[in-house]
């Protein structure tokens, strides 16, 4: 992961991929609370795509920090740093 | 709330817009948790066991429902009748709920239903029992029940970790800690009681 703005972008694509919605309708905003089609559902396929994306199992507590495409980036950008 | 006494307004069903949730005894949970439980998939949720449990030991785990301090509610789809999983909730602390939560129609999964149910249920047990926290253990593999706990407005209050083996994938079975309390819960009530109407 180059940047925080390489970290949203892929953040950005595993929660339009998830939820079925045009990448340009989700914004480095997004969070499940502002998502209707952030369901339970969805969130399985952005948690299984964020394990994908950096090749370990998250720990319980970063599973449940989970909640926006913020925080995936912010993830994405710790994992990729260890 | 009269000490040492059922709640009678816990004993009636309560409803939400798509369904009835039903008082149930602890010979109708039994069932439904054996037919749970005998479902490998839901088994590695909920039990992280690899073999379904026995009926001796499903019925030990069911402490008796008193209508007071432990109580259980079928989840019941109003349009068809069927009954699609049920709810646990059971007083852990000083006015202070611990909750779970089975669907185990899967044809019901990722259609809003624990959210649904659980705002009706958690307004309930704000109003007649004068519970002021709810609280719920996760398996932090569950994805799906997490965020139905950050949904909710629940927040991840710790972890537990290495609670036992999950026997599916071999390795230790952490549980995330989630609750809602006092002005937060509140709120939220005061929200969920004018969407339910």
């Amino acid at each position: 992961m180059n940047s925080a703005e390489d970290a949203l972008d892929q953040a950005r694509a595993i929660v339009a991929q998830a939820t079925g919605l045009a990448l340009d309708s989700v914004e480095n905003e997004a969070s499940l609370e502002t998502l209707s089609e952030w369901d339970s559902i969805a969130h399985i396929n952005i948690m299984l795509a964020v394990e994908s994306a950096t090749g370990r199992q998250m720990a319980a507590d970063d599973i449940a920090g989970i909640v926006s495409v913020a925080a995936i980036a912010a993830y994405l950008q710790r994992s990729s740093g260890r | 709330m009269a000490r040492g006494k059922p709640i009678p307004a816990l004993g009636k069903p309560l409803f939400t817009p798509r369904f009835e949730l039903r008082p149930v005894s602890r010979m109708r949970l039994f069932l439904m948790q054996r037919r749970a439980m005998a479902d490998a998939e839901l088994r590695g949720l909920f039990l992280q066991e690899a073999e379904a449990p026995s009926a001796w030991r499903t019925w030990r785990r069911i402490r008796r429902l008193n209508g007071r301090t432990r109580f259980a509610h079928a989840i019941i789809d109003r349009a068809s009748g069927e009954t699609i999983g049920y709810h646990r909730t059971g007083m852990i602390g000083y006015r202070t709920a611990g909750c779970e939560v089975m669907i185990f129609d899967k044809r019901w999964w990722g259609r809003g239903v624990v959210i649904e149910t659980r705002k009706a249920l958690f307004v309930a047990f704000y109003d007649h029992a004068g519970v002021r926290q709810f609280s719920s253990q996760v398996h932090s593999r569950n994805f799906a029940s997490i965020l139905n706990h950050r949904k909710l407005g629940m927040e991840h209050t710790g972890t537990m970790y290495m609670m036992k083996l999950d026997e599916f994938r071999n390795e230790p079975a952490d549980y995330v800690l989630f609750s809602i309390r006092r002005e937060r819960l509140a709120d939220k009530i005061e929200e969920w009681r004018h969407e339910l109407g």
